[in-house]
Order: structure tokens, then sequence, then C-alpha cells
């Protein structure tokens, strides 16, 4: 009876870590994907404003903070 | 029967897991839904470009434009609305403003953000005249980075959302000294980037504070997330709707939105808070055909003062800017789709 116990108790340590190793996994993936794509997406824009805001809003439009309806990628 | 404790506890702690990963929304309905057909107030002697936002105490009207073309703000008696005078200037000039965020009434003066020059104005009643005259500009503390909205907060200090990101809104003294940073942006978006700047400016959010009942409401302008604070102590609640939290691409450096434009204005009685609330999509925004283009919000939403959805007002208008009149019954709204009139609805 105590073997089952030790042994259950061993599996349950087992898959508490490899959720927390999945889930650490998940969130390094997320991060470094979405720091690429800033990367990849501030190559592209260069030294350009490569956004356009269009219309009299309250949104505001990135680097001159005028407000704007909405913004459109050039 | 250890077993199956044992499994139960995994059961438990993969929910949790699968919890922290978005953030769910909290309400899905209003327990009541009202249909509210306006009435118009024509503003014949002055042309409204922006009305963003309206505030009225006793027996004035003020009514800000976000983009006026020579000056900001607009007096008009109450209820009447009889144009009285305007102040505000536009210009880089000392006591000029470049830009008007928001505006609000105290102690008989009104108080307007200049976020562009990163100054609160004080404008105060010439006596006699109905002409109003800038008496003091507070040059808000630059660790503020880029204030978007204020209100009075307790102890007679601002409540300011910035653009840093690292807290949820800065508490400012009357002299525009930081006196400390306060709450943190509640994003459960696995994405979200390390710079708390890109997510600030997602969370972009309008506020106000009620120093009866101690309640500060925050909305937020992209998403559908409303956040109650109590200042004097730390109570804290976040309230998600159906859109979620805040939508957008990065561009560079920037939050470029991409979900839906989700509250416009915010109000703190003493029984209740009251919200405008948009829930259209940019894509659907930004398909209007120019000559019929719309802007605004279509819904009033009101929350208790625990943030327990109460009641959900269909308007046959978009509004945009509120005034509650809770002793009167009324809400008094700007409308931006039309330059010479606002809108007044009976609850």
């Amino acid at each position: 009876m105590k073997t089952k116990i030790k042994l259950c108790l061993l599996l349950l340590c087992v898959f508490i870590i490899s959720l927390l190793y999945i889930h650490f996994l998940d969130t390094v993936n997320n991060k470094s994907t979405s720091l690429v794509l800033m990367n990849i997406e501030a190559l592209a824009s260069g030294e350009e404003n490569t956004t356009m805001c269009v219309g009299f809003g309250s949104v505001d439009c990135p680097r001159s903070y005028q407000k704007t309806l909405y913004i459109v990628e050039r | 029967m250890k077993f199956y404790s044992a499994f139960l506890l995994m059961a438990s702690l993969l929910a949790l897991n699968a919890c922290q990963l978005d953030m769910k929304p909290s309400y899905f309905a209003f327990p009541e839904e009202k249909i509210l057909v306006s009435s118009s107030i024509m503003l014949d002697s002055i042309e409204l470009r922006y009305p963003f936002r309206i505030r009225i105490i006793d027996n004035l009207a003020v009514v800000l434009d976000l983009h006026g073309y020579k000056q900001y703000c607009h007096v008009f008696s109450y209820p009447d609305f009889r144009y009285l005078n305007s102040f505000g200037h536009k210009g880089e000039a000392p006591k000029e403003m470049l830009s008007a965020d928001n505006i609000r009434i105290k102690d008989g003066a009104f108080w307007t953000l200049d976020a562009n020059k990163r100054e609160i104005n004080i404008y105060h009643k010439r006596e006699r005249i109905n002409s109003f005259v800038c008496s003091q500009s507070i040059a808000l503390d630059p660790i503020v980075l880029r204030p978007l909205d204020f209100t009075f907060g307790c102890d007679s200090n601002f409540v300011i959302p910035d653009y840093s990101g690292q807290n949820r809104f800065c508490i400012v003294n009357m002299n525009g000294k930081l006196v400390r940073k306060v709450g943190f942006i509640p994003s459960y978006d696995s994405s979200t980037p390390n710079d708390c700047a890109i997510l600030a400016q997602a969370w972009r959010s309008f506020i106000d504070y009620n120093p009866h009942n101690d309640v500060l409401a925050l909305v937020t302008q992209l998403g559908e997330v409303l956040e109650i604070y109590h200042l004097k102590d730390s109570t804290h609640i976040t309230q998600v709707g159906i859109h979620g939290e805040p939508q957008f691409k990065y561009f560079g450096n920037y939050a470029v939105p991409s979900g839906i434009m989700g509250f416009s204005d915010v109000q703190v009685t003493d029984s209740a808070i009251y919200t405008v609330f948009h829930g259209r999509t940019f894509k659907e925004i930004s398909r209007q055909v120019e000559s019929r283009r719309v802007d605004g919000g279509r819904f009033i939403y009101v929350f208790s003062l625990q943030g327990k959805p109460l009641c959900k007002y269909i308007l046959d208008k978009f509004v945009y800017g509120i005034h509650v009149d809770e002793k009167r019954r009324i809400i008094t709204a700007t409308d931006v789709n039309n330059e010479h009139s606002l809108a007044v609805f009976k609850i």
C-alpha cells in the first residue's frame, strides 16, 4: 500500500514539474516570437513613418500624438 | 481513493494553468436593457468640430472641443444652453494650449489638461463679465510620461494615467510633482511585450473619481475593461466584457489598435458608474464611406460601484462624452457627428 502511495506522489511530482516546464517554454516562445516580429517590423519600417492616421478622432496617432479616427499601415 | 485525490489535484492544477493564459470575460450581459430616444439641443451661435467632453455645474455647462478651430473650450448657460464665451486658445505661447485632453470643474474654476505641453491650466471667470482667463499653469513632473487624462483624487491630488506603463496611474500633487505610482496594467495576454510603454499605449484609459464613495473608475479606449480602485485602501476590481482586453499590433515602438473601439467616457456618480461604449471594430470604422462616416458609441453601460453590470442603454444616436444628472434623471451627451447640437436622454 505504501509503495502505491509513494508511486502516486512521484507521478504527481513528475506531472507538476512537466506542467511548469511546458508553461515556461510557452512563455519564452511567445516572448521571443513577439520580439522577432517587432524587429522585423522595425526593419521594414526603417526611419520612415509607415502608418497613416485617417480622420479626426480620439485615438493617439503614433509619433505625432495627433488625435485620429483610425490608423492604417502603408 | 488517494489515487483519485491525486488525479483531482492534477486536474485542478491544469485548470489553473489554463486560466492564467487568457483574460476571461467576467460579464456577458446586462440584467436590464432600455432604448433611449434623444432630444436635441441646438447650439446655433458656435460651431463645434469634435465635442469630446461636457461638464455641468449649477448654471454653467462647458464643452471641450478636441479639435477646436481657435479655442478648445466653450461655455454655455445651463439648462438653456445659451452661448456665453470660449477659452483655451490654441497656440504655443504661455497660457495657450497645444492640446486639450480633458476638462474638470473644481472650486469655481475650469481645469484643463494639455497633454502635449504637459500642463494643467486653471481658468477663472472674470467678475461680472462672461470671460475666462488662465490664472495658473501647473507643469507636470517629467516622470509622468505623457499624461493621458486627469481627475481630482483624494488629499488634493491629481490622478493621472500615463504612457510609462510601469503602473496603472500616477498620483500627482497640486504643484505637479509625482507623489506615487499605483497599480498595474492587468494584462493576461502572454504575447505582451516587455516594453511597458507599448502596453500602456494599448491600455490607454479614461478615468473618473468620486470623493463621496472613494471610487476611481478606469475604462479602456480599446477592448472592454473596467477597473475600479479605492484610493483610500488597496481594493482593485477588474471587470472584462465579451470583447476582452485591448487588441493591438506592434509597429516599431508603437501599439496600433486592431480590435474594437471600446469606451469613450466614464462618470462615477454617488450610486453607479456610467460609461459610453462603442463596440465597433476598426475594420468596420475604416470601411465607412467618408460622407456617411459616424463616430461614437450607441451604448451607455451602467455598473454598480462594485463593477456589477446593472443596465445597458441603447441610444438612437452615436455619442461621445456624457454628463449624468441622477437627480433630474437626464444624460446630456456630445455628438461628434453634429457640429451644432448636443443630445439629451431621459433615464
